[in-house]
């Protein structure tokens, strides 16, 4: 008798093509705030705050809401600055800001108390850092922005001398010198 | 009546015999009839007959009487194939207790008829099975194996093992399906799906070893077969033996360097040997890129290629500026020009992120990806218009 069979013709498939993981750190929209982060421990080191201003805790002070602030504290509790502790204080209002408050980060929502953080700390080598369009002119003394799609800084180098706070040359060649 | 009327005839047949005393002489017109019945094609007749026949006392211990039924049934069974009436179940008992009987004078030809009757079963159960009857197909192709095994001449048996194994695996009968596929190995019967289905099963049953083993025996066997190949390139993922697949899934690109599917394989391959072997991150960054573009190159609008090379870039950034310049004690300069890499970057990723954005908008890991990159590259218009989709998605 006739046999038949038929031959039954099957195609493999592939099971296991995987998506790219998204590398997601809890919150999305951090590496920018990263990179600012690494910024101000870069001017640690690149600053040089007056005798005066060496001893005890290294303030970093936050005026308003910055976004920043997980990942300045993140960089506190890693890195200290020859040898003194940073310490990250939020102040609610221009008058909480104390005299040893080395770095000052105001936020954008807060950017209109700068004349007035300008004022009250005018006698303080209190390095003034913000993040708007136009506020290196207007008196911080680093203004974070952006040039070429790139995040970097200015610098206003006068406003540097009237606080007796001197800077790397390193500074002036990454920076942008207003 | 008609059949009535041949009906009185036998047994009025058998009745004068009887009371004759000429007992054989009935007994070889009875049969006889039958066999007259038979090659006029008058199945009915034949059928009412040797049913007597192997009622009446006369006849009953006769070996012709039951090599008659079963060769009768038979053809009952061809020319009523679908009839409900089970013939040749009928047939095989008559044939068997032909052959169980001291003489032997009708025993070869009992089995010639039953290895016709069991093709006939092999044959329903190829016909069930290249209908997708597979249980249907199993429990007829077990009948013939039943059968076959026992015999000197086994025509046919490792195919039956096989489609029976086959059967068995598409009907998730792991264990059973592993016996007849290992039996028909015995056989030396030999087939691509064979290998390839074995070694899945030795698989799920955690015999890695030996899974692999039968696929690279395949492999051997049939050195052409793409799905062989396929299957260990798979197997090998499975088994996280990340740079032997690395090997296989290049070899395979080799002969067929347009497959776009077995390019994404790959990738995944990279990205997992990348995960593992740290100090290599950025030959299988490169690796990974490449291919994806290469994926790319042939199917511009493939959505997971589109996907990874994007998701890929992104990653990339991130990692460098989280993993590399977690070293705050990075140069400056050195800082600077990370960053330069970073933006590039994200800016290379955007096309392949708003690509998948357009093909499937409710994709919220792109849409985060993207507002991380415009965030970090502050163009604001856009970061707006990918958080307010992405609002539109939180309602």
């Amino acid at each position: 008798m006739k046999i038949k069979i038929y031959i039954i013709f099957l195609t493999a498939i592939f099971g296991m093509i995987s998506a790219e993981q998204l590398n997601a750190q809890g919150g999305v929209v951090e590496s920018r705030h990263k990179v600012y982060s690494i910024y101000l421990y870069n001017f640690t080191k690149y600053i040089q705050w007056p005798d005066s201003n060496k001893s005890g805790d290294f303030i970093i002070g936050i005026l308003g809401d910055t976004g920043m602030e997980n990942e300045i504290k993140a960089m506190a509790k890693k890195k200290n600055v020859n040898g003194r502790k940073i310490n990250v204080t939020n102040y609610a209002s221009v008058d909480e800001i104390k005299e040893n408050c080395n770095i000052l980060v105001i936020a954008n929502s807060s950017s209109n108390l700068l004349s007035d953080v300008l004022k009250a700390t005018a006698n303080q080598p209190t390095l003034i850092v913000t993040n708007k369009d136009g506020l290196g002119r207007y008196g911080s003394l680093i203004n974070f922005v952006t040039q070429n799609d790139k995040p970097t800084f200015e610098l206003n180098l006068s406003a540097f001398e009237k606080r007796d706070l001197n800077l790397a040359q390193q500074l002036k060649t990454i920076g942008i010198v207003l | 009546m008609v059949r009535y009327i041949f009906t009185i005839k036998i047994a009025f047949a058998f009745l004068l015999g009887i009371l004759g005393g000429q007992q054989a002489g009935a007994q070889v017109i009875l049969l006889d009839r039958v066999t007259e019945y038979l090659q006029n094609d008058q199945l009915q007749q034949a059928r009412d007959a040797i049913d007597l026949a192997t009622e009446n006392e006369a006849t009953k211990g006769d070996q012709r009487t039951w090599y008659l039924k079963g060769f009768t049934y038979k053809e009952l069974y061809n020319a009523h194939p679908d009839s409900s009436a089970d013939f040749r179940d009928t047939a095989l008992q008559a044939l068997e207790k032909c052959q169980a009987m001291d003489d032997t004078t009708f025993t070869g030809d009992c089995s010639q008829v039953m290895s016709y009757i069991y093709t006939t079963y092999f044959n329903d159960a190829v016909e069930a099975f290249n209908s997708q009857r597979y249980q249907g197909a199993l429990d007829t192709f077990q009948i013939y194996i039943d059968y076959i095994e026992t015999k000197e001449e086994q025509p046919n048996y490792a195919e039956a093992l096989y489609y029976a194994g086959f059967a068995s695996y598409i009907l998730e009968k792991d264990q059973q399906a592993r016996e007849y596929y290992e039996g028909a190995l015995e056989k030396e019967f030999y087939k691509p799906l064979l290998y390839d289905n074995l070694s899945t099963i030795y698989q799920e049953q955690g015999e890695e070893t030996l899974a692999l083993e039968m696929i690279r025996k395949g492999r051997d066997r049939y050195p052409e077969n793409n799905n062989l190949h396929i299957s260990l390139i798979n197997l090998l993922l499975a088994q996280e033996k990340y740079f032997e697949a690395e090997k296989e899934v290049e070899s395979y690109l080799e002969k067929d360097p347009q497959n776009v599917e077995v390019m994404l394989v790959a990738g995944t391959i990279y990205g997992q040997i990348a995960a593992m072997d740290t100090t290599n991150n950025q030959k299988y960054f490169q690796k990974r890129k490449r291919i994806y573009e290469k994926a790319l190159a042939e199917q511009p609008d493939n959505p997971t290629a589109n996907y990874n090379l994007g998701i890929l870039l992104y990653n990339k950034s991130v990692d460098l500026i989280n993993n590399d310049a977690e070293n705050y004690e990075m140069d400056l300069g050195a800082f600077n020009q990370l960053l330069n890499r970073c933006t590039n970057l994200f800016k290379e990723a955007i096309p392949y992120l708003t690509k998948v954005r357009e093909m499937d908008p409710a994709n919220r890991k792109t849409l985060k990806a993207l507002e991380n990159i415009y965030h970090y590259l502050n163009r604001k218009q856009e970061l707006a218009n990918v958080r307010q989709q992405l609002d539109s998605l939180d309602k």
